[in-house]
């Protein structure tokens, strides 16, 4: 028989049920008196009486056999109980004896469970704890923590691609870029920059921004773009100021090739920034041409517009016979016809490299009649010179836009004719390349000719190996020979001597020429060939 | 606001419209947060900008789309690692909600920059209950709807719920009539 238990602490078996929802207490010979609520709903047929055996088991400290000395000599330490069911519930918590001297023992509790989870697998709810019970709380910590740590693996994850990304970028990207790291040292190079500078992640490891632009002055010859590590302070934070107010310049590096890039810099969290090289060679290039052509077309547009005013004021302003008028008129005459020549070759060449061949009607055509059509067409005044042709019985075809073809050799033929006033033959003859893929249609005049440095700058726009002027032209000519001859696939020769006259040569690529029928042509054998 | 719920809202708008509506009404909003950690505090701030973008981008006004989002609110976060929570608080649909205040306490003892709202239940029989809520946030009232509708299929009963008392200057409390259908 089990006696009726005191109240503990005060505590009615009521007060002390909803404080401790999972205590139990036994009486001397290991018999339940008492069990909290929780494990009432749990064990509804362990009732007052029962042997303590019958529902738990001491898991820790490890017992055997349940005895009384031993439980009530755990005192103050930590006592790990489990309920003998299905789903065990671990019970944590220490077992005090009773000061009634009964020889209860009484065991205060709660569950040990370390995932929110494990909750719903034993059947419990939030109602089953106690207020003052903290397991719910460090419960909710835990999964709090799980939470912040799927968080933590969901932001790894999304750095490291977008990480992977931006290396995939710098490494594909044909500008340059430096990353400095936060304590403001360098700690990545992408290829394009070593590529431009010549200078890699070894070279730059380590280094500051300052020193990594002394690096780039010294590749730099100018005395503006040369290091600064060595200036003393004062010019230093001069320079910086300068960086700062101008975050990009134009540097002119000689080496490892000559090129123009543009330094920019951003700057992010602390000390960590990215410097920026981009090659902008081609495009200061392109802008300078495009100045110098626009200089250079003014000033030839002028010349002879500065004549047709000034003879027309003269027509104006002072009376002349009928012989002298007509002669200012034909000078005027032809100064507007050089002009317009002159605007129609500019259009031409305009419209030309503006449509990159696109409006070319490129078709395969036999070479004699393209060779004869022009040389039927041109009509140099005042000259009576023919042109001696000497091709060969047998012509390959070719693939070309014809008209362009005809404007390509009627201006070499021009420029022969113009370039030997002395007189002198012209000659146009066929010649072959030694691999047999190139056919060369050859204009040879027996002028003035060209010095090299004349060479070297005969496809210049407005250029003119006649600088005194006697001679008409524009100075497109050539430009446009270049454009079109490109065009179709092909290019155009030149080769000169000074006083003993000038060969220039239209090639054409024989490539995927095919005849009517669909044969690929066939070298011509009794051409002359050329390596 | 918790990250979780800024994160929770994009993850709708992503699941519904895709992740170029999400960087659309981020940029919109003028956030520029890649990915909202659950536990960290945002400013409310945020989360207003987001809707008020959500609302415009998508078309739908705020009120329908803070309902939409409560249903979705629920039903995110238990799949995504917070479902326990809904388990402790009972397992009706009415328990829930009346056990929903102690969750809160719990929570907000561990997350004390949590401004939580406060959930009192008064039974009016079996089958009808007033659902009193007081918040310190504006304008989230139609978001409690889309919440206990979310519940209501979480714990598998079907409810009406309608809106009988609006907070006003000096009622800080809006009231909500739920009538329970019984299981779904």
């Amino acid at each position: 028989m089990t006696h009726t238990p005191e109240p503990v602490a005060g505590l009615s078996p009521r007060q002390l049920d909803r404080a401790f929802p999972f205590h139990w207490r036994v009486d001397a010979d290991l018999r339940l008196l008492q069990m909290g609520e929780v494990l009432r709903r749990r064990f509804p047929h362990a009732g007052s009486g029962t042997p303590l055996s019958s529902v738990f088991r001491v898991a820790r400290p490890r017992m055997e056999k349940l005895d009384h000395a031993a439980l009530g000599a755990t005192g103050e330490g930590i006592v790990l109980v489990e309920t003998l069911c299905a789903s065990p519930l671990r019970l944590r918590g220490q077992i005090l004896p009773c000061d009634t001297g009964s020889g209860d023992l009484l065991f205060i509790g709660s569950p040990w469970l370390t995932r929110l989870a494990e909750l719903e697998s034993q059947s419990l709810t939030l109602q089953d704890f106690a207020a003052h019970d903290s397991i719910m709380d460090f419960l909710f910590v835990h999964q709090a923590s799980q939470a912040a740590l799927e968080d933590t693996r969901l932001l790894a994850r999304t750095l490291k691609e977008r990480s992977q990304r931006l290396d995939t970028i710098f490494q594909l990207s044909p500008d340059g870029f430096v990353a400095f790291d936060e304590f403001g040292k360098v700690d990545y190079v992408n290829p394009a920059f070593q590529h431009m500078t010549g200078l890699d992640l070894g070279a730059l490891a380590g280094k500051t921004e300052a020193q990594v632009d002394g690096l780039l002055g010294a590749l730099c010859d100018t005395p503006a773009a040369a290091s600064n590590a060595n200036d003393d302070t004062a010019r230093r934070r001069e320079r910086r100021a300068e960086r700062r107010a101008a975050p990009r310049r134009m540097l002119q590096l000689m080496r490892p090739r000559r090129r123009t890039v543009q330094r920019s810099l951003r700057r992010g969290e602390g000390k960590a920034k990215v410097l920026y090289l981009r090659d902008v060679t081609r495009e200061t290039e392109v802008d300078r041409m495009k100045s110098e052509f626009l200089t250079t077309a003014a000033h030839e547009l002028r010349t002879p517009m500065a004549s047709v005013y000034g003879f027309t004021e003269l027509l104006l302003n002072r009376p002349f016979d009928d012989a002298t008028r007509k002669d200012v008129l034909r000078t005027v005459h032809r100064q507007a016809g050089a002009l317009i020549h002159m605007l129609n070759e500019l259009l031409d060449l305009a419209r030309i490299e503006a449509r990159a061949g696109k409006d070319f009607h490129i078709e395969t055509r036999a070479l004699r009649p393209l060779i004869q059509e022009t040389l039927a067409a041109l009509l140099i005044p005042g000259d009576e010179r023919k042109v001696r042709v000497s091709l060969p019985d047998i012509l390959p075809d070719v693939n070309v836009d014809a008209a362009k073809f005809r404007q390509a050799l009627t201006n070499l033929l021009s420029n022969a004719y113009k370039y030997s006033p002395q007189g002198g033959d012209i000659e146009i003859d066929v010649i072959s390349r030694q691999d047999g893929r190139a056919l060369g249609v050859r204009v040879s005049d027996r002028g003035i000719g060209m010095t090299a440095e004349q060479l070297g700058r005969a496809f210049e726009r407005f250029y003119r190996a006649d600088a005194s002027g006697n001679l008409p032209g524009t100075g497109l000519g050539l430009s446009l020979v270049k454009e079109i001859m490109e065009l179709m696939g092909g290019h155009v020769e030149l080769h000169s001597q000074p006083g003993a006259g000038t060969q220039a040569i239209l090639w054409l690529s024989l490539r995927g020429v095919r005849r009517k029928g669909g044969t690929p042509v066939e070298t011509t054998p009794n051409l002359m060939e050329q390596p | 606001m918790y990250g979780l719920v800024n994160k929770a809202l994009a993850q709708m708008v992503v699941s519904i419209h895709g992740a170029h509506a999400w960087e659309t009404i981020k940029t919109r909003a003028d956030v520029d947060v890649d990915v909202f950690v659950s536990m960290d505090s945002y400013p409310d701030e945020v989360t207003y900008k987001l809707v008020g973008a959500a609302s415009d981008v998508l078309g739908d006004p705020p009120e329908a789309l803070l309902e939409a989002f409560g249903e979705y609110w629920t039903l995110y976060t238990s799949q995504s690692g917070y479902g326990d929570y809904f388990r402790v608080g009972g397992t009706r649909l009415a328990d829930f909600l009346a056990n929903l205040d102690h969750l809160h306490a719990r929570v907000g003892l561990i997350y004390p920059s949590m401004c939580l709202p406060s959930f009192t239940v008064e039974k009016l029989d079996d089958d009808n209950l007033l659902l009193h809520y007081r918040s310190e946030r504006d304008g989230l009232a139609p978001m409690v709807v889309g919440l206990v509708k979310g519940l209501g299929k979480l714990f598998k009963e079907r409810l009406t719920i309608e809106q009988v008392a609006s907070r006003s200057p000096g009622k800080p409390t809006a009231t909500f009539h739920v009538h329970l259908e019984g299981p779904l």
